[in-house]
């Protein structure tokens, strides 16, 4: 994530349109829409885009009230082909290089980066967050968050505590947050969740108040704040206008897609996860077995590794 | 060991669930970045102090992380 808000910014995108970009991108994308509609209600899988965008709006006129430069350098777009690099699009023609790559090996190009990058990235969060949805499910007592913080500001505050130094994506959060529903926990308080989740972490905040400066990070960490509370009030507000129980309906629209096809679908998911999930792993044991080992004469002198993020997804730093 | 049935059980509901959705996302994103112009993007977010703010804010929305 941070790396395209650093290359935006050289593309001349204003600090303003920087920090939106990295908050509505985390907090929001289709496929966490579609996860969204999948295992939640159509109100929710509305609410959150609705409110990354708005989040993303208010932190990033908030920085360009301060920042903005009518001076600034025009923009600079990164024209690299998308589809294998095949030339920088500087000393290329666009309408020459249109004609480099047929519709066919677009789509196969697109497929590619679906199936590789993206859902490689996501993979391992996703069976991780699906495993603690499945522990909240199965662990928690069905009266638990009717009688501690399951609605309210406390509870729409504690959930910032957790979710801000917390970085878990937009897709892989979805399953714990309909768990969460489903133990009625109110759908404000698990917006607050799945905004200020993907967001932010540790890492990412230091990085920005270098790319940014510290300004710009404290504009961005209390618009997060103020929007994903205020945003959380206003979901609350809406289904009880409605008078929809988020509870009572999750997870309805898997209902039309029939047996069969919910099975491939799945078995599809699990085949191309197995490679990410695996390398994943191997590179965590790896971290592990060099932290626990002894320090030989020659580590001892370096100095000590950078304290782990709490991250929960790769695309984090 | 029933509870980890369980839990696995739970698990494996909520990705039957969204199998097919995850699909469909996954496919939409990967082709929204191949066919999406990205000069186009870029000029819209060096102009303006609001009006870029407020395209990069739409922009990131459907594009994921």
């Amino acid at each position: 994530m941070l790396p395209a808000a650093v290359s935006l910014r050289k593309q001349g995108a204003t600090k303003g349109a920087t920090t939106a970009f990295l908050i509505s991108t985390p907090e929001s994308g289709v496929d966490s829409i579609a996860v969204t509609y999948a295992m939640m209600d159509p109100v929710m899988t509305v609410a959150r885009p609705v409110s990354a965008f708005f989040t993303a709006f208010v932190a990033g006129a908030a920085e360009n009230l301060f920042s903005f430069r009518n001076s600034d350098p025009p923009a600079i777009p990164d024209l690299t082909c998308p589809v294998d690099g095949c030339c920088d699009g500087v000393n290329c023609d666009p309408q020459v290089h249109r004609n480099h790559h047929r519709f066919q090996e677009k789509l196969r190009a697109g497929f590619r980066f679906a199936v590789g990058d993206l859902w490689g990235d996501i993979a391992p969060w996703f069976f991780l967050g699906l495993l603690l949805a499945g522990l909240i499910t199965v662990l928690i007592p069905d009266d638990f968050f009717s009688r501690h913080l399951g609605s309210g500001l406390p509870a729409m505050l504690l959930m910032l505590a957790v979710g801000i130094p917390l970085y878990i994506c937009a897709t892989a959060s979805t399953p714990i947050a309909a768990a969460l529903i489903l133990k009625g926990v109110s759908p404000g308080v698990v917006l607050v969740f799945l905004l200020a989740g993907p967001a932010t972490n540790m890492a990412s905040i230091t990085v920005l108040a270098g790319t940014l400066g510290k300004r710009a990070t404290a504009i961005y960490l209390a618009a997060i704040a103020v929007c994903s509370v205020l945003m959380g009030w206003a979901l609350d507000q809406a289904y009880a206008a409605m008078g929809i129980s988020a509870k009572a309906v999750a997870g309805q629209a898997a209902e039309i897609v029939p047996a069969w096809l919910q099975w491939a679908a799945a078995l599809l998911i699990v085949a191309i996860s197995v490679k990410p999930t695996v390398l994943k792993l191997k590179s965590w044991l790896e971290k592990t077995v060099t932290a626990t080992e002894p320090p030989a004469a020659a580590t001892a002198a370096l100095p000590t590794a950078p304290p782990a993020s709490a991250a929960l997804c790769s695309g984090a730093t | 060991m029933a509870l980890i049935v369980d839990i696995l059980n739970e698990s494996r509901h909520l990705l039957l669930d969204a199998a097919v959705y995850i699909i469909f996302g996954l496919l939409v994103s990967g082709w929204f970045r191949v066919f999406l112009n990205p000069s186009s993007i870029a000029r819209h977010l060096g102009r303006g102090r609001f009006a870029s703010v407020f395209k990069a804010a739409l922009i990131g929305v459907p594009v994921p992380l």
